[in-house]
């Protein structure tokens, strides 16, 4: 059988919504609460690794594609990366 | 030198566990050349190609299919690499990047030497899609601002 050849697809991805984040600035993500009514309480910066709930996370995982031909590769790259949103942060380190 | 995250987008790299591939970091080119070098007469690796990653780092690509055990008894055997063999063996991978990453350009490719029927050919492959990829990227993002300018100049028109 011939052995599939592999790409690697990394970067921080997004899932869920928004609405509970703020975009300060150029690029930098911050994190926002608030209480009951809505009113702000903090900030605090965020870590692209970090879960923010249950329903709102981000991802790291690399995300490996598959494939025998240069054609399909590319098909394949092109869907893969559409899938997701990616994520342009400000990096803490 | 810290390790770099991709804060912007995305990047594509060329993976594999069937050949040995390096990232050397930190060195000049002449230190990356003589490592290579060596290893290609000391492991019988047949051909390399030496690529340029970004000012001062380079990465390698030899052309022999190897063991995993081969492999990973290579690269730690190379002080150089120790901390890159670390990372590729939690991944049970080992990659390097074929596309841009946070505004840097592409790896460009410097040197090939002896055979490049194997491993070299997968990474040229994964190279050249990894090209068309980004140039599709680029035009389409191209297309989207002038749509855009277009749109605006309208809009100005009318204002006008």
């Amino acid at each position: 059988m011939l052995r599939k050849k592999q790409l690697k697809i990394y970067g921080t991805r997004r899932r869920g919504h928004r609405e509970h984040w703020t975009v300060k600035g150029k690029g930098v993500y911050r994190e926002v609460r608030r209480d009951k009514y809505g009113k702000f309480i903090s900030t605090k910066k965020w870590s692209p690794k970090k879960p923010i709930g249950k329903e709102i996370f981000t991802e790291t995982e690399p995300l490996i594609v598959q494939y025998e031909t240069g054609k399909e590769a590319l098909s394949k790259v092109r869907e893969t990366v559409r899938e997701w949103e990616w994520i342009d942060f400000e990096a803490e380190s | 030198m810290v390790h770099e995250w991709v804060t912007q987008g995305y990047c594509i790299g060329f993976n594999t566990d069937r050949g040995l591939i390096m990232d050397l970091d930190n060195m000049k080119y002449r230190k990356a050349k003589r490592i290579a070098d060596m290893l290609l007469r000391r492991h019988r690796l047949e051909g390399y190609l030496l690529i340029r990653s970004s000012h001062k780092n380079y990465h390698a690509v030899f052309n022999r299919y190897l063991r995993w055990k081969t492999i990973t008894k290579i690269l730690f055997s190379q002080y150089e690499c120790i901390r890159y063999a670390v990372f590729q063996m939690k991944e049970g991978m080992l990659t390097l990047r074929v596309s841009s990453k946070n505004g840097k350009d592409r790896p460009k490719i410097l040197l090939t030497v002896g055979k490049t029927d194997k491993l070299i050919s997968e990474y040229l492959e994964a190279y050249r899609i990894a090209e068309e990829h980004e140039k599709e990227m680029s035009m389409r993002k191209l297309k989207r601002e002038e749509g855009l300018g277009e749109w605006l100049g309208r809009e100005g028109g009318e204002e006008l």
